[in-house]
């Protein structure tokens, strides 16, 4: 019913990395004509374990560009513009007429009227020619290696996160349960963060953020606990498989698919929905940041690019989660595929899985966004409330429901 | 020339586990220590995968990596009285430390020579799955911890439970009237 536009993008990239290195040998065999010994580099450079190799590096920097430049601009985008006009103002607007060159710089049109796309590169680049502050008698080392921990416990989860049913670096068995603990590595990189910076309020914003992550660590686990009943398998290929037919109650198949949320997991959705907002560190569990009250937060005496860093990899958290949630509950990447064109032989569908997930990842970062603009910050002392004393019964109760309902039938 | 990946894999890991276990130990910055611990905990984990055993690789990784340097960098900040307050360093040559180590260095050879050498260890991984549907060979991480272990398992959650309540108990003996002694 649904069809990637990418059927293995492993693949894909090995027949493109087959071309070129069959290019560069050609070129390499041409130079051994006067050099004898280059013939065997060509060789080595054609055999199979050498392209397989440098395909899975083609694969893992395609992967990591198009989630860390593409989806980061467009979430970030999406989040900036949507809560400028939710306060009734335009909200960011360099855009590609803000660039100097030729053919962008017409003296006709305004130059910072655009959409607002290439603002964020515009602040990247801004943050990369600021000045590396490293504050005195901080504990240099520990403060410098937290933001590489924090960005690489986060891009651990994106090389297990299909982004349809071919489009993944890796499809691991165990990939929902590696994700949730590459989730659970930030807290340590956040509360050396906020230690190493010799600033009260860091740790204090560290110490809050540590306490409020791992303790809605356990109420994801345990909703995660309450699907697993149901699917029987933690790949999450399999798990947007068992949603992609239509939902059946009691013997009738009614038109909806069988989305997990249309069911007895709809408690286990919420409590998953509300760990993960506290997970991406949003408002109302913003106290961490909490700008206004501490500043920045953990990420005071960060400046530059580490601060870019840091930041950065709060929306690919949320980028991270919001696929998450979509893939547990609600059908991940299914959908019909309304047309199928046929390009030279290669049958193309109109609507591939890769825009069905994407629609559902920025429709759930929209309504995150809405939800985090439009409702109070919640104190730290209330987060922790809401997490262990009403989310964990909650989630223990979801993981009963699953189980009677899988034991009724 | 034939290159075993996988000893060189493990050769790799086992050294920065190693050095790592090391610089936790001597280090005089409790939390530098701390980042020693996860990354020696994690290497730990990345050698159960060289072992075939991706489940408690992430298990490893939820519980030691995720969990416990925090509470130990926890421990740490709620114990120092100014932000970056270092224990005193120590003299340079302990005596009474070293041979307390050369000590129990022998006694831990003497133990693995004896017990390591008889044991007829497998020559490559065995991938142990974590849950084996079959009823014939119960070999699953699952079968084993609710079939044949289950009443340790009851018991350990007992165990957890009953610290946590008295944790909670004992954190709570300062405030008067909430608890009684």
């Amino acid at each position: 019913m649904s069809a990637p536009l990418v059927p293995s993008l492993f693949g894909a990239c090995k027949v493109l990395i087959t071309a070129i290195i069959g290019i560069v040998q050609q070129i390499i065999y041409a130079l051994s004509g006067p050099v004898p010994p280059l013939r065997g580099l060509g060789d080595w450079l054609g055999s199979d374990p050498v392209l397989t190799v440098i395909t899975y590096l083609i694969v893992v920097t395609v992967v990591v560009l198009w989630v860390s430049v593409l989806n980061l601009f467009t979430i970030m985008w999406v989040e900036r513009k949507l809560y400028s006009r939710l306060q009734d103002r335009y909200g960011i607007m360099i855009s590609i007429w803000s660039l100097p060159f030729w053919p962008f710089n017409r003296t006709h049109r305004p130059t910072h009227r655009g959409a607002g796309y290439l603002q964020n590169l515009a602040d990247g680049v801004k943050l990369i020619q600021k000045e590396n502050i490293t504050p005195r008698n901080a504990d240099s080392a520990m403060f410098h290696i937290s933001p590489v921990l924090i960005a690489a416990s986060t891009l651990m989860v994106f090389a297990v996160l299909p982004w349809s049913s071919g489009f993944y670096v890796a499809n691991l068995d165990l990939g929902i349960l590696f994700i949730l603990a590459a989730f659970s590595l930030a807290p340590l990189g956040i509360l050396i963060a906020g230690w190493a910076a010799n600033n009260k309020y860091t740790l204090v914003g560290g110490l809050r953020a540590a306490a409020m992550l791992l303790s809605y660590s356990i109420p994801m686990v345990l909703a995660v606990i309450a699907l697993v009943i149901f699917t029987g398998s933690l790949n999450p290929l399999t798990i947007v498989q068992q949603q992609d037919r239509p939902l059946m109650v009691g013997g009738t198949a009614l038109p909806i698919p069988a989305w997990y949320v249309f069911g007895p997991q709809v408690i286990g959705f919420v409590i998953f929905s509300i760990a993960m907002i506290a997970e991406m560190e949003r408002v109302p569990f913003d106290i961490p940041e909490a700008e206004a009250e501490l500043v920045e937060g953990w990420t005071t005496e960060y400046s530059g690019m580490r601060f870019g860093i840091v930041f950065a990899f709060k929306w690919l958290r949320m980028l991270a989660a919001c696929a998450l949630i979509s893939i547990l509950y609600l059908g991940g990447w299914s959908g019909p595929v309304f047309v199928t064109l046929s390009v030279g032989g290669i049958p193309v569908p109109i609507v591939p899985e890769e825009i069905w997930f994407l629609l559902r990842i920025y429709l759930l970062a929209s309504f995150f966004v809405v939800l985090s603009w439009s409702i109070p910050r919640v104190r730290i002392d209330q987060i922790l409330n809401i997490g262990w004393k009403r989310l964990i019964p909650y989630s223990l109760l979801a993981i009963l429901v699953a189980a009677g309902f899988r034991a009724v039938g | 020339m034939d290159v075993d990946w996988e000893f060189l894999a493990f050769v790799v890991l086992s050294v920065f586990e190693i050095a790592g276990s090391i610089l936790v130990v001597i280090n005089k910055r409790l939390v530098r220590a701390a980042f020693w611990l996860a990354l020696t905990l994690v290497t730990i984990g990345a050698i159960y995968v060289l072992f075939l055993s991706e489940f408690i690789f992430i298990i490893q990784i939820l519980v030691y990596a995720g969990a416990v340097p925090v509470l130990v960098v926890f421990g740490i900040m709620l114990t120092r009285r100014r932000i970056m307050d270092e224990p005193g360093g120590g003299r340079v040559v302990m005596l009474r430390e070293f041979t307390v180590v050369l000590a129990v260095a022998a006694l831990f050879g003497m133990m693995a020579v004896s017990f390591l050498g008889p044991v007829a260890w497998p020559q490559s991984g065995v991938a142990i799955p974590v849950y084996d549907p079959s009823a014939t060979s119960p070999r699953g991480i699952a079968n084993s911890m609710f079939d044949s272990f289950s009443i340790a398992v009851i018991l350990i959650a007992i165990l957890l439970g009953s610290g946590m309540i008295g944790g909670v108990y004992l954190a709570k003996m300062d405030e008067p009237g909430k608890v009684g002694p």
